[in-house]
């Protein structure tokens, strides 16, 4: 694959949209208070780590004014993202957007409305598109290139990094904003409570905090004054009969190829999957410190796997390597390696 | 597919991408050669929807794949009934698909949907007030991701490999198709395989209904008195691989080009003057290296919504003016992620078979286009040039091109 350069970042988490607020939050362990979810026909609710919604540049603010949370999340990040790295050559930037859920409450909403009524609502329809978000990020910027979405579990946030280095590769665009978002709802939340994939259900022991938010990385060629994505595996599935943790050590082993990394950034939320995650990281690289945003800042699908990059590049602010594992809970393993050689973002 | 830094420089020239094998289930047939025959013959494949109930609607009908389709399901021997609609299509496409070239295993699947397994999400919101058992609310919570039916289906098949899903709306399918062979023409993999899929589902059903796109009669694309679009389904599958690692005997066609544009326009209308489906048609030429008078047939996106057919037909003029067009969606309907991908098998059929698929429920045109009016016209194309756009202001098209 063609290395990435991290030129600039931006996020919008339920710990702040500030990182470095949102980052000595995660190094003190600190989560937000929780708020809980629950909708008609919902046993129980579930407890969640909302995200407030943030301002918008005004040239997004017009589009935005019908659409959903998850498309201010993206917005704003992307904005944020775009200020740190600098003006964009707008003919020349391709855009990946990487989702999970998509624009979930304006898809409930209209079905709740088709189910009730037999008619849903035109304002909410066009939004209930998995690539609405992206078309407003698209149209902030005066995109008009490659402007994908991509959607999967958390991995989805690995397909766009993938996606990002191969069309920077081919010569398409010269950069590539990939932005990952999610947006929180209660029929979402209790699809994963009954998948018991929730820390909130009965009779399990484990589970995530559910959360909201964005992540934004615009990415250029590789340069020795940025952090490097220098390889990305965009997610396998183990297949269902093979030996346990099979996949998984496969993967860590074609990212790491040979590189003892400094730091693991576990996709780990509180599930038995990430339980796993942990031991197989500490087999394969028992000297690598280990970090899990995820269990203060909660599960956002593919927005928490960019989250985990942009931890792992705050941590290489001294030289290092850095293993980024993401278990998706539809089984897909996949992850990113970064590297420096030490640098200083302009946010010092 | 692992991708590391070490990974071997791209080939130079690039590899030049073919389709080696081809499956696909549409409203016109569960399989090619089924498809083709009616693709030929200007089947209205349009009915009265039977999925779900459409009284509150104000349209009734849309292309469906045909009931007896349930007995492709069954030959091929799913241990399960637990599948949503949408991934029974990707089963059987797939299906085909490696039939058609035995021993291929891709390193990697690229799809393409808009809505992924919507039936399921439907019945478990439905199933929330009916107090539904845990153990099926999972199945279906998991079922309506959109990635799930191609895992599921690579289980089936028997193979695993990296999963990327396109949602870029209605243009999804065909980014799906370049994006794949992108990947073979980079040299990042050998084989590929992509994918379009979508199935008829009562949200979106509602949801074009609401936005009143959909007709209340004929879809008839391109004339003058069009009056909207008819839902599709389906599902079509390539299997991408480099020219050079095949024998001839297997290419069915090569993927010329692609262009991808972006028009921030409006969430679900087009900009009136085309500046998406120019823009995209004209970046397609150029990866190609073709000139507007080498392209012999344009499957165009052409839904016989007022303002879609109006914009493209404006992009086309500007482009490629003489080219003979015609939109096939007055057969299948609009099968939303699933379009591009079966829309692209339609023109290696067509180019394979030699005839101009048809443009059905014709009557007059204001496109100032060379419309293949109603009748398949018989020809001997060799470049095609299929378009498809979508929510969001996304556009694409692709190029195929039959080696001699």
């Amino acid at each position: 694959m063609k290395a990435l350069s991290i030129l600039g970042a931006g996020c919008v988490t339920a710990l702040g949209r500030e990182w470095n607020t949102v980052w000595e939050k995660i190094r003190a362990g600190e989560s937000p208070v929780p708020e809980t979810l629950q909708g008609p026909g919902c046993v129980e609710p579930v407890g969640v780590y909302k995200t407030a919604l943030p301002d918008i540049p005004p040239a997004a603010g017009a589009r935005l004014r019908r659409s959903g949370s998850i498309s201010y999340f993206a917005c704003a990040a992307a904005a944020d993202a775009v200020r740190e790295a600098g003006p964009l050559p707008a003919a020349r930037t391709a855009l990946v957007f990487a989702t999970s859920d998509g624009s979930v409450s304006y898809t409930r909403r209209f079905y709740e409305e088709v189910a009730a009524r037999g008619a849903g609502s035109p304002l909410l329809f066009p939004e209930t598109v998995y690539n609405a978000p992206a078309s407003h990020v698209a149209a902030m910027l005066g995109l008009d290139g490659v402007v994908l979405t991509l959607v999967n579990d958390a991995t989805a946030g690995m397909d766009a990094l993938a996606t990002a280095s191969e069309i920077l590769g081919s010569g398409t665009a010269d950069r590539c904003l990939v932005v990952a978002a999610e947006e929180l709802d209660w029929i979402t939340c209790e699809g994963y409570r009954r998948w018991k994939m929730t820390a909130s259900g009965a009779g399990f022991a484990h589970g995530a905090v559910l959360s909201e938010g964005a992540v934004a990385l615009v990415l250029g060629p590789p340069s020795s004054a940025h952090v490097q994505i220098s390889r990305v595996h965009p997610g396998r599935t183990p297949r269902r009969h093979s030996p346990g943790g099979q996949t998984v050590r496969h993967v860590l082993g074609e990212l790491a190829d040979g590189a003892t990394p400094d730091l693991a950034v576990l996709s780990s939320s509180g599930t038995r999957s990430g339980i796993l995650e942990e031991s197989f990281v500490r087999e394969c690289f028992p000297r690598a410190r280990s970090l899990s945003p995820k269990r203060f800042a909660g599960e956002a699908f593919a927005a928490s796997s960019l989250l985990q990059c942009l931890c792992a590049r705050e941590e290489l602010k001294r030289p290092g390597t850095a293993i980024v594992p993401v278990l998706g809970w539809s089984g897909q393993v996949g992850g990113a390696l970064l590297t420096s050689g030490g640098f200083r973002s302009s946010r010092g | 597919m692992g991708i590391a830094q070490s990974d071997p420089m791209p080939p130079f020239p690039p590899a030049r991408p073919v389709v080696t094998g081809l499956g696909c289930v549409s409203p016109l047939g569960w399989d090619v050669p089924s498809t083709a025959g009616a693709l030929k013959a200007g089947r209205d494949g349009i009915s009265a929807v039977r999925l779900f109930p459409v009284d509150t609607f104000h349209s009734r009908t849309a292309g469906q794949v045909a009931p007896e389709f349930e007995t492709v399901c069954e030959g091929l021997h799913l241990a399960s009934g637990g599948w949503s609609r949408a991934a029974k299509f990707v089963f059987a496409a797939m299906h085909e698909g490696l039939a058609s070239r035995p021993g291929f295993v891709p390193e990697i699947v690229v799809a393409g949907t808009t809505s992924g397994g919507m039936d399921f999400g439907e019945t478990f919101f439905r199933g929330l007030s009916a107090g539904m058992p845990p153990r099926t609310a999972r199945r279906w919570v998991r079922g309506y991701m959109p990635h799930q039916a191609v895992i599921d289906a690579m289980e089936i098949f028997g193979f695993d490999a990296p999963v990327r899903v396109v949602s870029n709306a209605c243009s999804s399918g065909t980014n799906a198709l370049c994006l794949a062979a992108g990947l073979v023409r980079g040299g990042r993999v050998k084989r590929a395989m992509a994918l379009g899929f979508d199935a008829l589902a009562e949200l979106v059903f509602a949801g074009f209904d609401c936005l009143r796109a959909s007709t209340t009669e004929k879809c008839r694309p391109f004339d003058s008195a069009r009056t909207g679009l008819a839902l599709g389904e389906g599902a079509a599958c390539f299997l991408i691989e480099a020219l050079d690692d095949v024998p001839r005997g297997a290419v069915r066609a090569a993927v010329a080009g692609w262009g991808f544009a972006n028009d921030n326009h409006h969430l679900t209308q087009p900009e009136p003057s085309g500046t998406g489906p120019r823009l995209s048609m004209q970046r397609a030429l150029a990866d190609a290296g073709w000139v507007a008078d080498d392209v012999d047939y344009i499957n165009a996106h052409g839904t016989g919504t007022p303002f879609n057919d109006s914009s493209e037909a404006a992009a086309i003029r500007s482009v490629c003016p003489s080219a003979p067009v015609s939109s096939t969606k007055g057969m299948t309907g609009h099968a939303l992620g699933a379009a591009g991908a079966i829309e692209a098998a339609f023109c290696i059929l067509a180019m394979e078979e030699g005839f101009l698929p048809p443009n059905i429920n014709l009557r007059e045109t204001d496109s100032g286009l060379d419309i293949v009016a109603n009748t398949a016209r018989p020809a001997r194309p060799s470049r095609v040039l299929s378009n498809s756009f979508g929510f969001g202001g996304s556009n694409a098209t692709v190029l195929l091109e039959k080696l001699s």
